[in-house]
């Protein structure tokens, strides 16, 4: 049987499994930090949807550190940093190496079948751990027993064979870096099986029979003996978020493993632990049609102060406002609150206890670098009585439109001009160098904005690098590398210190040309690698999941000192850009365009994005720069995370950590790095974005 | 230097520096607040008890209806005076601005203790209490959970009445009837006591918010 007929019969069975069906879950990771409750093998089991783990783990001279998310409630992925001792065939004392693996839930349990999966170990660039594999896990006691048993190919097939499915082709496709499809389930099949045992509900007890020949390590290497087929070993739970793991593995070694898991759907303070909202306050009979207030100036200026006062104690600006005999018009700057259903309800109880009582609408315009973004309109008298119903029924009230329906309200004097400012240290990581799998900068950075007009501002940042290693990444010394001009891969070489390096400064203007079409023009110092200048368009309706942008910039290079100088390479870059809400928690993003090196290509990104802020992506760029000229890894591809910092707190705030995991820092597919780019600051003011965290209306 | 070493001197520069931070960017103060919070027990935190003269120096300062609640899974205590009424519910907050709103002494919403509940649909049930009659009636209450996504819990629950007692606190005193409330779903259990009096109004009460609160034990002082 082939490898694309096995796959058929698989399908034909999952698409045909009885409806009393479960996944088998579990918080274990293997060796290879892989959700599972066995030891070095893979299993049928798959971790709750969304959790995110961390598994170090070591044995016979290999430490493997490895990040699993569970993508889907059936699909899981995992990246691993592995270094080897002894495994001198490569010139290093420690050869390390990067892998990627998913595994894929076919069929969940049923009283009468078992769970079962199929799944790709170290599916791109070198295949050091590359195996596929089809397994099967069945649960018994209430799922305290698991037994597994399936057939691998690759590693997986190394011993205990029992036939095979033709040549597996042996050459590396490319740099790496590209999927080993011509190897897939080609090649010996071996049987392993295994057993896991939950004794009690923090103890795992395991053995299994592992198919692993481990040739590499211990024939052509001598990292250490394989004497026996057979692991043994335990986990225990150490708290809902930790374990640790002992085994006993091929009749030689001690293995240890550790696991944290974290899990963004149901960590964190549900509904957050800020403080109480202020009620609603209903108003007077006799106020409702007294319209003496609208006539006399001072009046009108008092009810704007008092409502920009009692606003700013919740962190939120009134920038600009109208009220008129029966509407207030007003755009604010949410300055606290990530999740934006919050600041409005806030402002519109806010409105309810300051305004008269002749007005009966209340239109809130979210300002964001000087735009509003987006606007909702409310009926004061709706929010009087719906204030302890739920809030999708003042939801069904809101009338959604453009920032535009704001733009009648008058700009405050004390708006313009602001300066924001702030010192502090900055910490920079740079994850699974080559040569090491951590550096890390600390720094002090002092960073200021001044806000001028409404959309325009002028920033900028001085960092001075205290301690850390980033400065030691290799670099090249030549202007090109293969003939691809050196544009990114020379980055450590702008992370020396301590001397005060000029970080950013530039101005932005923002402008909303139409309720849809969003504009930004950015010049100067933009980032500590370029200086240019950059124009982009932004189309993105209110109440659409799409939208497109396009941008254009010519960048040039900037000295290595942090200094105001420019060395002598210039680059025309730019991108046509489509975002779509997917729906079910994902993102897709689409670039197409011309990238740093003058390459032009595209970048597919995708994001699970949960509704508390985090999201966990994956992007990949290919542009017209060959594998060859590339280098390592054939094309840009990483990982990218976002941690709200509310998430943390368990309390509103809009900041958050950003960090990526880059396979390596090369030429080909870099993108000039803008601040302030549109879409981000444009899509969460508007409906579709606010909808699925309404509920907070009322928090 | 060795890497521990360096690690700790690391360690202990990012700390420093960000006790040093400052600026005008909301939300990087209540960072360095919160992890400054996270290491000085005592301040900041829930554990707090409220002695007799502090009721009364607070129902003197305060005017209107006002409340003691109790949190005993969290070991705290706090006056609560009304800052606001709509229709018939009622709004008390605490002095570090913890609500709590309530019909006829009923709990149909909290805000600021974490799982808060957003809002009820329990009139059957308020009927039945306030009218120290059993029976049985179904109560929903929304939720927030950690993706601020909105939740139902729903419950069946039978109400019964437990016999009479006299109650006192701060200025109030009442004969008053002894309603028990037992609730039950799939997943939870509880059961709540209200004591009424002759008007219908709950003056004291046991009642549950939800699995990370327990139970909020609530008595008027003034009414």
């Amino acid at each position: 049987m082939n490898a694309r007929n096995l796959l058929a019969v698989l399908a034909v069975m999952g698409a045909s499994a009885p409806v009393a069906t479960q996944a088998q879950t579990t918080q274990l990771t293997n060796m290879f930090g892989n959700p599972g409750g066995l030891i070095d093998m893979p299993s049928a089991e798959v971790a709750p949807d969304g959790e995110l783990a961390t598994t170090l783990s070591y044995f016979g001279g290999s430490f493997k550190s490895t990040l699993s998310f569970q993508i889907l409630p059936r699909v899981s992925g995992s990246f691993r940093y592995t270094g080897i001792d002894g495994l001198d065939s490569t010139g290093f004392d420690t050869y390390y190496d990067r892998s990627f693996d998913i595994s894929v839930l076919l069929l969940k349990e049923s009283t009468s079948w078992p769970a079962l999966s199929i799944g790709l170990r170290d599916f791109l660039g070198t295949g050091l751990y590359g195996a596929e594999y089809i397994t099967a896990t069945k649960g018994f006691m209430d799922g305290r027993l698991r037994v597994t048993g399936g057939l691998g190919w690759g590693r997986l097939g190394g011993t205990n064979t029992i036939g095979s499915t033709g040549t597996r082709p042996t050459e590396i496709l490319g740099q790496g870096g590209i999927p080993t499809y011509d190897q897939w389930f080609r090649g010996d099949i071996g049987v392993f099986a295994g057993v896991s045992y939950a004794a009690t509900d923090r103890l795992t007890l395991k053995a299994e029979y592992s198919s692993d020949a481990y040739e590499l390590e211990t024939v052509t290497n001598d990292t250490f003996d394989r004497k026996s087929d057979w692991n043994v070993g335990v986990d225990y739970q150490v708290t809902d978020y930790l374990s640790l793991g002992g085994y006993y593995m091929y009749g030689s070694e001690l293995g240890v493993s550790l696991r944290m898991a974290l899990n963004p759907r149901n960590q964190g303070v549900a509904g957050g632990a800020e403080t109480a909202p202020p009620p609603v306050r209903l108003r007077a009979l006799s106020s409702v049609d007294d319209l003496g207030w609208s006539e006399v100036a001072s009046q009108q200026n008092g009810y704007k102060s008092e409502l920009a006062d009692e606003l700013s104690g919740y962190g939120i600006y009134l920038e600009a406002a109208t009220l008129k005999p029966r509407q207030a018009i007003v755009q604010i700057r949410n300055e606290r609150y990530d999740i934006e259903s919050q600041a409005i309800g806030r402002t519109a109880r806010v409105m309810s206890r300051v305004l008269p009582g002749s007005i009966t609408s209340f239109t809130i315009a979210q300002n964001v670098n000087g735009m509003p973004t987006g606007s909702v309109t409310l009926q004061r008298a709706d929010i009087e009585q719906l204030e302890m119903s739920p809030a999708e029924t003042i939801r069904e009230k809101a009338v959604f439109a453009s920032g535009l329906a704001a733009s009648e309200a008058a700009v405050l004097d004390e708006t313009y001009p602001r300066l924001d400012w702030s010192f502090g240290p900055f910490l920079r990581l740079g994850f699974f160098d080559v040569n090491n799998p951590l550096r890390a900068d600390l720094g002090l950075r002092a960073r200021g904005a001044l806000f001028l007009t409404p959309g325009l501002v002028v920033s900028g940042s001085v960092t001075s690098k205290l301690a850390g290693t980033l400065d030691e990444m290799s670099s090249p010394n030549t202007g090109t590398v293969n003939g691809v001009p050196v544009v990114r891969s020379d980055s450590s070489r702008y992370q020396t210190g301590p001397d005060p390096r000029l970080e950013t400064l530039y101005a932005s203007q923002y402008l909303q040309f139409t309720p849809d079409v969003y504009g930004r023009l950015t010049a100067g110092y933009l980032e500590q690698m370029y200086a240019g200048v950059s124009a982009e368009v932004l189309w993105k309706p209110e109440d659409s999941r799409l939208g497109i942008g396009v941008e254009a910039n010519y960048a040039k290079k900037r000295d290595y000192d942090g200094g105001f100088g420019f060395q002598d390479y210039d680059v025309y870059t730019g991108h046509v850009s489509a975002y779509y809400d997917i729906g079910w928690g994902f993102h897709g993003q689409v670039d197409v365009g011309r990238y740093l090196a003058g390459d032009w290509g595209a970048t597919v990104a995708i994001d699970r994005e949960f509704d508390n802020g985090w999201t966990i992506g994956a992007y990949a760029t290919k542009t017209d720069i060959s594998a060859e000229d590339f280098g390592e890894g054939s094309f840009d591809k990483g990982l990218r995370f976002t941690v709200p910092l509310a998430w943390a707190l368990g309390t509103p705030s809009r900041r958050s950590s950003n960090f990526s995991i880059q396979s390596l820092t090369r030429d080909g597919g870099a993108r000039l790095s803008v601040p302030g780019r549109l879409y981000d600051a444009v899509r969460d003011s508007h409906e579709p974005e606010m909808a699925k965290t309404w509920g907070k209306f009322w928090r | 230097m060795s890497v521990t070493r360096k690690f700790k001197t690391a360690a202990a520069a990012l700390v420093v520096l960000t006790l040093a931070a400052c600026g005008t960017t909301e939300g990087r103060q209540e960072a360095v607040k919160r992890v400054v919070a996270s290491f000085t027990p005592g301040k900041g935190q829930s554990n707090h008890t409220v002695s007799q003269a502090e009721i009364q120096g607070a129902l003197q300062r305060f005017n209107g209806p006002m409340l003691l609640a109790q949190v005993p899974s969290r070991n705290s205590t706090a006056v609560l005076r009304r800052i606001a009424s709509n229709g018939p519910y009622e709004t008390f907050i605490t002095g570090d601005r913890r609500t709590l709103t309530m019909v006829d002494g009923i709990l149909t919403g909290t805000r600021g203790l974490g799982q808060d509940i957003m809002n009820a649909t329990d009139r059957e049930v308020r009927q039945l209490v306030t009218t120290r009659k059993g029976g049985v009636a179904n109560r929903f209450r929304r939720y927030l959970d950690a993706e601020n996504h909105t939740y139902e819990q729903s419950v069946t629950c039978y109400v019964e009445r437990a016999g009479s007692e006299a109650v006192s606190a701060g200025v109030v005193s009442a004969s008053t009837t002894v309603m028990t409330e037992k609730c039950l779903n799939k997943e939870e259990e509880f059961e709540n006591t209200y004591w009424v009096d002759g008007n219908g109004l709950v003056v004291k009460s046991t009642q549950w918010v939800g699995p990370d609160n327990g139970y909020l034990e609530i008595q008027y002082l003034r009414r």
